[in-house]
């Protein structure tokens, strides 16, 4: 039995991690650890933890593994001073505010061996595997574009406002979604370059933004994030014989047509409401089927269980993780070469309020 | 003229607050935000802010966020709370310690509302009404205590009717979904007058009243353009390119539509309670029958029974005819005014600016055609329509 560690006590952690880890057969939580000391023993009292610390001291001892969600400045930090001790270490996305960050991370698990899992819960969706297997099938005959938007007005219950505090997030919803999104794209199409990034931060942490990328043969993409308005959020993968789009949102959400004809997986692509649920009857979601088996019919709890238990399995030597942190630097290279090359990014709307106030004077 | 100012912000993250906070950025002020909740800070998060979070009522923060404060802008206010009074009243008392410990002016952002049954009356409206809040609107009465607390010390309150734009919540987001997701029911025609003042034109009249000189004590009304319902409705339903909004003559009409949503509404609910068969058992019962069919009968002709003229609102620009009799379909979801929303929707009000115009140097920028074209051009970007 794994014993396990639970870094950094924000939102995350209580909504899904830790529900999900004393829930795991195949580890023990034995220790939180959050500068808010008063925080952390709540959540030990509640989810019978046995020990609640401020600092790492006692991780090394009580542990063998930790699940570290802390503010993104502190990850490399943390993350390297638990792995140089022997601490296997499934760290929550970015892996690092940096490709410097990044390299420290992984020279400290290179050092000691330990293993370096990275938090990236969308690899584990089926349809990530789906879409991976189509292209690389070339199902879609060759690719022609790609495209992601994700956006939905922003209702993380945050703790604290770290993640609006540019120096200890890294960014704003760029930083908070390439991870998830240019990730997955990354992993389908290969290494990609950044041609142009805008956004709209003033000084602060953008709130919309949009990246044009291409692929190393040059096929054309473009990504668009949002905390302020509901986006499509679904990847659009156009090729010379069909397209398949797949929900960034939801696991269970593809629909893929080749030559003019949507041949639906399941259900097909199912809207989303103005929250972002899928729409439709609640009873319809256990029925997709692919090769008459029920489809999957995952949840968010669900995609962080897969990964505590591929973390848990690369612990005990099983299999390598599906995530290592070389994985991870990917979409933080990304990053940073989208915030060396910022432009600013303008709502249309704006145009007509500059008109208006020019006018007036 | 803010520049290198240190200024306070309460409520800062939301939709005027947010707008205050752009511009307070583009004058070069140094922006402290106290706020309840760092989720909603999406917007004012784009800039480099000092954010705070705590209750209203935590002295020491407030306290600390306010140190080296040169102005406070008040605009939090807490609603739908059974002490949500009280703790306006407390917050208020804690900024005017704050504003008198430093010295500094505290601007209130306040409401139109704060004049009752003048506001949702008729005739001119200006800062000289008694002020008089509707008795069972626990809104504006504490936004009117909030005004007397602060205006013991040196603040200003700034008043606006409806205030719109980008980001508005109840006058964009939710007029627009009320319409893509139904119809929105109207009294009298459509006729009553709209009050609405363009978020930018508020956030002026704010920001005036933060570096005027020598108007501690004054309240001021501002507005933006009177407009009718109806037109307000219209501009919405070309946004959406789809009528969605019905309007009743008369209150015998409007009673006669809610209660035909009323009796489809106990339906609904008798139905997602009951399966089927006894639903349909129910509906077999003479009198539940009769009742259903009456209801599903009297529906169109309420909407055909549309008439009768109201007197002509001369200061109002718009169409002199009511707007033509539209049939929402018979399976079609209805919004009802509250009893707040029809007080606005019949009121024939028209707000005064003069005194702002006067000492603060107020002249709305933006008229209501302009207005609403940013609106339709922030709502498409805003995936809304």
């Amino acid at each position: 039995m794994t014993r396990l560690a639970l870094i950094g006590c924000g939102a995350i952690t209580e909504a899904h991690h830790l529900p999900e880890a004393v829930k795991s057969a195949r580890c023990d939580v034995t220790l939180l650890v959050d500068k808010n000391t008063e925080r952390a023993r709540d959540l030990a009292r509640r989810f019978g933890v046995p020990h609640a610390d401020a600092e790492l001291d006692r991780v090394a001892q009580l542990a063998d593994a930790a699940l570290v969600a802390v503010p993104n400045h502190l990850h490399a930090e943390i993350a390297a001073s638990l792995l140089s001790r022997g601490v296997h270490v499934l760290l929550e996305k970015p892996m690092g505010l940096n490709g410097a960050e990044c390299d420290r991370i992984e020279a400290a698990a290179k050092a000691s061996g330990a293993v370096l899992a990275m938090g990236h819960p969308r690899r584990f969706w089926a349809t990530t595997a789906f879409v991976k297997s189509a292209l690389d099938a070339n199902v879609i005959g060759d690719l022609v574009s790609f495209e992601v938007r994700d956006g939905w007005e922003f209702a993380w219950p945050l703790k604290s406002p770290y993640l609006f505090q540019r120096e200890r997030s890294g960014g704003g919803c760029l930083m908070d979604m390439a991870p998830h999104l240019v990730d997955l794209l990354l992993h389908w199409l290969g290494d990609l370059e950044v041609v142009a990034y805008r956004d709209d931060a003033m000084g602060g942490v953008e709130a919309n933004c949009e990246i044009e990328l291409k692929t190393k043969t040059g096929v054309p993409g473009f990504v668009e994030f949002s905390r302020t308005r509901l986006l499509r959020n679904t990847f659009l993968l156009r090729g010379t014989r069909g397209l398949i789009e797949m929900g960034a949102e939801k696991g269970n959400q593809l629909a893929l047509t080749i030559d003019g004809k949507t041949q639906i997986v399941g259900k097909g692509l199912r809207p989303t409401n103005r929250r972002g649920e899928l729409a439709g009857p609640e009873e319809e979601r256990g029925t997709w089927r692919l090769n008459g088996q029920p489809l999957w019919t995952e949840d968010f709890d669900d995609l962080m269980r897969r990964q505590l238990e591929d973390f848990l399995a690369a612990v005990r030597g099983e299999h390598p993780p599906t995530v290592p942190g070389s994985e991870g630097r990917r979409s933080v290279e990304i990053i940073e070469a989208c915030y060396a090359m910022k432009e600013a990014l303008e709502p249309p709307w704006l145009a007509r309020r500059r008109e208006v106030e020019r006018a007036a004077r | 003229m803010l520049r290198g100012n240190r200024v306070l912000v309460t409520g800062g993250t939301g939709f005027v607050g947010a707008r205050l906070v752009e511009r307070l950025a583009a004058d070069g002020a140094e922006i402290v935000l106290f706020m309840r909740d760092a989720m909603t800070a999406t917007r004012a998060g784009r800039y480099a802010v000092d954010m705070r979070i705590a209750e209203l009522s935590d002295r020491r923060v407030l306290t600390d966020a306010a140190a080296d404060c040169d102005l406070i802008f008040h605009l939090a206010h807490d609603v739908g709370r059974l002490d949500s009074a009280d703790t306006n009243r407390r917050a208020a008392e804690l900024v005017g310690a704050c504003a008198r410990e430093r010295g500094v002016r505290v601007v209130y952002a306040s409401s139109a509302e704060v004049y009752g049954a003048r506001y949702f009356g008729a005739g001119e409206l200006d800062e000289s009404a008694p002020l008089r809040p509707t008795k069972n609107r626990a809104y504006a009465q504490s936004k009117l205590e909030v005004e007397n607390v602060l205006l013991a010390g040196d603040a200003v309150v700034v008043q606006a009717p409806i205030v719109y734009g980008p980001y508005s919540k109840p006058w964009v987001h939710d007029t627009l979904e009320a319409m893509r997701s139904g119809w929105i029911v109207v009294p009298d025609d459509g006729r009553g007058s709209m009050n609405a003042v363009y978020v930018d034109d508020f956030v002026d009249a704010l920001v005036a009243a933060g570096t005027t000189d020598g108007i501690g004590g004054e309240r001021f009304l501002v507005s933006g353009s009177t407009v009718r319902w109806s037109q307000y409705f219209e501009r919405c339903e070309q946004m959406l390119a789809r009528e969605a909004v019905t309007y009743t003559s008369t209150t015998r009409d409007l009673h006669r539509v809610t209660w035909a949503v009323t009796k489809q509404g106990v339906r609904d609910l008798f139905s997602a309670v009951a399966d089927e068969e006894m639903l349909k058992r129910a509906e077999r019962i003479p009198i539940v029958e009769r009742g259903f069919d009456a209801a599903r009968l009297r529906l169109p002709q309420i909407w055909k029974s549309l008439k009768g003229q109201r007197d002509e609102v001369p200061f109002i620009a718009g169409p002199p005819s009511p707007p033509a009799p539209r049939t929402p379909p018979s399976d079609a979801r209805l919004h009802l005014p509250g009893a707040h929303r029809r007080a606005l929707y019949e009121s024939d009000v028209r707000i005064g600016c003069a005194k702002a115009e006067r000492i603060l140097g107020y002249r709305p920028k933006f008229s209501f055609d302009d207005g609403m074209a940013i609106v339709e051009d922030f709502a498409r970007w805003a995936n809304l329509l």
